[in-house]
């Protein structure tokens, strides 16, 4: 390995940026995983959402109500037609109760010194249902639902720092303000898990408030029976969809919402897995190639060794420890590196992590051990094809010209 | 010149592994390169309907904060706050208004079936601003838009979609379950305009009931700046105008927050992020020039090594050049030009896979917000001369860095010890 010093230092120094380059991409693409792997605590398969929307009264085809009806018994009437409908398990309807939105209604909870600010989703109890909506404690769906129809509170944790202000703990079981009007105190009776904006972002403070009587809910969320999608969209006909001024414009399964709201960040980590992939690939080529040479130039020596017993697997084996050397020695330089980086926070506003990286993040060890793990892979494959070559030579007519 | 080829196509064929290897690892790192060339091209580029990018500002969002400190709200600006702000600026061509964050939308012939297509409200200025293709009757003008009048601006697809026969012009349409009139309609736009793509327009102007305050609607500006206008002499302008309306705010004990708008194609871009925050397009920018030289400076060290390699088996030939009296930067030229046809060839191989991959895998463009995918970019607005530049630029410098440092080393070669093959 002496001998080749100079192609070494070469490779040992493309190896270490490249691990350096390759950690970068996994500790974000590891946390936003982590993040996404996260349990919800709710449930989005085979749920379908809507706006529920009214005609405009400026429109000539608003038809005006008389003292018996508004928009509200249209959409009452509206509901329980679709509750008919058998591929339909659960309707609940509310303001902001769809995930995979980036809307932020935030509002504060507030008693004695204490404020815990929170998305607030306004909603009836079926959306509870709907959701299938769980909680830490163990408190079940329908205990939740029934916080909600008796007109109580339910608050969520929020994963996005360690702030002591998103603690849910000590409101439980209080009485408290919602929002600035210091005449509208409501009971807090339970900590659930809370509906996040997107699959890629932390659990955010969530405040479940019942939606009172006089608001407009502005959407519906629909829970269908398991596996009958086609059923359900097939049963929709615009009667169903439309009663009196109320209509439903678009439903939506909330796959297709997710995948709207995930837009962007799919992108930026398909650009990153291709980044990763093309720099493996470069790994294996350079490999390839330099063992390649270096086995050709070092066919005598093979010859000698096997013609002193060495045997093939020694010769391979051989071959391979002098690439997992070089790489021992980059990652021995990028680890350090790699740490300082974090602790001078140099990458933080690059990294696309929904959460802030520390040295206590473990999504930065797994990062480096999932890197190490590749470009192991990558140069055994690249040294594994130039060394079953070198061991393939006839030693006889290797070492004739000796 | 045709010496030198045969002597470059002599050495590969004799180190065919090394060889393949330098040709395809040259062509991938160019075809990335060309991918995330064209990821940004994409986005600033001008084409039809967005011709004007490069002399496009967009004015998003208003910010406003009450005077005591209790509370701040932002959202798009309402029509008033628009002329407000924007109207009239010295150095504007053109401009209009139109909803930034466009909205899907209910669209059906009367007791047809419904379709769902993004809607933008939008004045008569912003069919000035974006140079649409007007297939059948014309667009609506700001006086109608004053007056709410029931008309609309389609697009063709959206037209075929909800209606039997042509023409389209003059028959009625319903949005929303808001009756319409078609007035025009204009051929389709890609979604990759993400100012000016909608498939339906209509009206907005002072009158619109629609905004939230007389201050915060849902409304941006967009503007064509005139050739040689600097966008900083726009700012400043519209900072003052912040000032005008700050006047009339404070009368009811509240005031702006100005967050540098307008913005131009690159900022708008990278995403201005929200209505009330000041752009920054610093890490995006920075991410990008890492991304470029990680792109080159890894291949250009696994060449460089390769280089190395091939060229320790030319120790001899270029000992006997050397005792032959050739100089050591001839050495040093004819290495690197040889890398260089090398590269190109790689190169070229590279921008051709870009260009096929571009052509049918769009999951690296970002669209119009919330419509999802869209299609794939035509070839004129991928294929920009700076894309092509750029990737012979890529070449050049992916050969320098790779080729200099063993050139020079074996430049270095005493020919007698490089005969004695030591």
């Amino acid at each position: 390995m002496r001998n080749e010093w100079r192609s070494n230092v070469w490779m040992t120094l493309e190896l270490t940026i490249v691990s350096l380059i390759l950690w970068f991409l996994f500790s974000s693409l590891w946390s936003l995983f982590n993040v996404r792997l996260l349990h919800k605590g709710y449930d989005v398969d085979d749920l379908y959402a809507t706006k529920i929307k009214i005609v405009d009264s400026q429109s000539s085809l608003y038809e005006p109500y008389d003292s018996l009806h508004s928009p509200f018994t249209d959409l009452e009437l509206l509901i329980s037609n679709l509750r008919e409908n058998p591929n339909i398990e659960v309707i609940g309807v509310g303001r902001n109760i769809i995930t995979y939105n980036y809307n932020y209604y935030g509002t504060e909870l507030s008693y004695d010194t204490l404020t815990y600010p929170g998305n607030l989703r306004q909603l009836s109890p079926d959306v509870i249902r709907a959701y299938k909506l769980g909680a830490p404690d163990g408190t079940t769906t329908d205990q939740l639902a029934g916080i909600i129809e008796r007109g109580d509170l339910i608050i969520s944790k929020s994963d996005y720092d360690d702030n002591d202000a998103y603690n849910p703990e000590p409101f439980i079981g209080k009485d408290v303000i919602l929002g600035r009007d210091s005449s509208c105190v409501r009971h807090i009776a339970a900590e659930a898990y809370g509906l996040r904006r997107a699959d890629y972002e932390p659990q955010r403070g969530v405040i479940y408030a019942p939606l009172s009587t006089n608001d407009w809910p502005e959407q519906m969320i629909i829970r269908i029976v398991i596996g009958r999608d086609k059923e359900f969209l097939e049963s929709l006909t615009p009667a169903n969809k439309r009663i009196g001024n109320v209509y439903l414009p678009e439903i939506k399964s909330l796959a297709s919402y997710r995948e709207i709201a995930h837009l962007s960040i799919n992108i930026t980590i398909r650009s990153f897995l291709i980044c990763a992939t093309f720099l493996l690939v470069v790994i294996f080529l350079g490999f390839l190639g330099t063992f390649w040479f270096r086995t050709q130039e070092r066919v005598d020596e093979i010859a000698i060794r096997m013609v002193n017993g060495a045997s093939r697997r020694d010769i391979f084996r051989r071959f391979i420890g002098e690439g997992m050397l070089l790489l021992c020695i980059s990652t021995i330089i990028a680890i350090p590196i790699e740490l300082l980086m974090v602790h001078y926070g140099l990458l933080s506003d690059m990294m696309i992590s929904p959460t802030e990286i520390t040295l206590k993040s473990a999504s930065i060890y797994q990062a480096m051990a999932i890197t190490v793990l590749l470009m192991m892979l990558l140069i055994i494959a690249g040294i594994w094809l130039p060394a079953r070559k070198a061991m393939n030579v006839d030693p006889a007519q290797a070492l004739k010209d000796q | 010149m045709r010496t030198k080829l045969r002597q470059i196509y002599y050495d590969l064929r004799h180190q065919p592994v090394i060889a393949w290897v330098t040709f395809l690892a040259t062509a991938i790192s160019v075809f990335l390169i060309m991918v995330v060339v064209m990821m940004q091209v994409v986005k600033t580029v001008p084409f039809a309907p967005e011709s004007c990018r490069d002399r496009l500002l967009v004015g998003v969002g208003l910010h406003i904060r009450m005077l005591n400190d209790y509370g701040d709200s932002s959202s798009g600006m309402s029509y008033f706050s628009a002329k407000t702000l924007y109207e009239g600026l010295d150095g504007v061509e053109r401009m209009g208004c139109f909803t930034y964050w466009p909205d899907k939308a209910e669209v059906s012939a009367p007791k047809g079936e419904a379709v769902n297509m993004t809607l933008r409200n939008v004045s008569a200025g912003i069919f000035d601003v974006f140079d649409y293709t007007l297939v059948e009757g014309r667009y609506f003008t700001q006086e109608e838009a004053d007056a709410m009048m029931p008309v609309a601006v389609i697009s063709e697809s959206t037209a075929g979609k909800i209606f039997d026969s042509r023409p389209y012009v003059g028959k009625d349409i319903v949005i929303d379950n808001n009756p319409y009139t078609v007035v025009g309609v204009i051929r389709d736009v890609s979604t990759l305009a993400t100012s000016a793509y909608s498939d339906v327009f209509t009206p907005t102007g002072l009158n619109d009931p629609r905004h939230w305050t007389e201050y915060l609607g849902e409304l941006a500006v967009a503007m064509v700046v005139a050739d040689g206008v600097d966008f900083q002499y726009v700012r400043d302008q519209v900072k003052g105008r912040y000032a005008i309306l700050d006047a009339q705010l404070r009368a009811e004990g509240q005031e702006t927050v100005y967050h540098e708008a307008p913005y131009d194609q690159e900022t708008i871009a990278s995403g201005v992020g929200g209505s009330n925050v000041t752009p920054d397009t610093g890490p995006e920018r920075r991410m990008r020039i890492i991304i470029y030289v990680i792109l080159m400076i890894v291949p250009a060290i696994n060449l460089s090594s390769m280089l190395h390699s091939r060229l320790r088996r030319r120790v001899r030939e270029i000992g006997v050049r050397r005792a032959f009296g050739c100089t050591r930067r001839r050495i040093i030229t004819d290495i690197i030009t040889e890398n260089f046809i090398v590269t190109l060839a790689g190169g070229i191989v590279g921008v051709i896979l870009g260009i096929i991959f571009a052509s049918f895998y769009s999951g690296l463009y970002e669209t119009v917000d919330n419509i999802g995918h869209g299609d794939t970019p035509s070839f004129t607005a991928l294929l920009s001369w700076s894309t092509i530049v750029t990737s012979l630029v890529v070449c050049f410098i992916l050969n320098i860095l790779s080729a200099s440092v063993p050139a020079w080393q074996a430049s270095r070669l005493n020919p007698v010890e490089a005969l004695n093959n030591k």
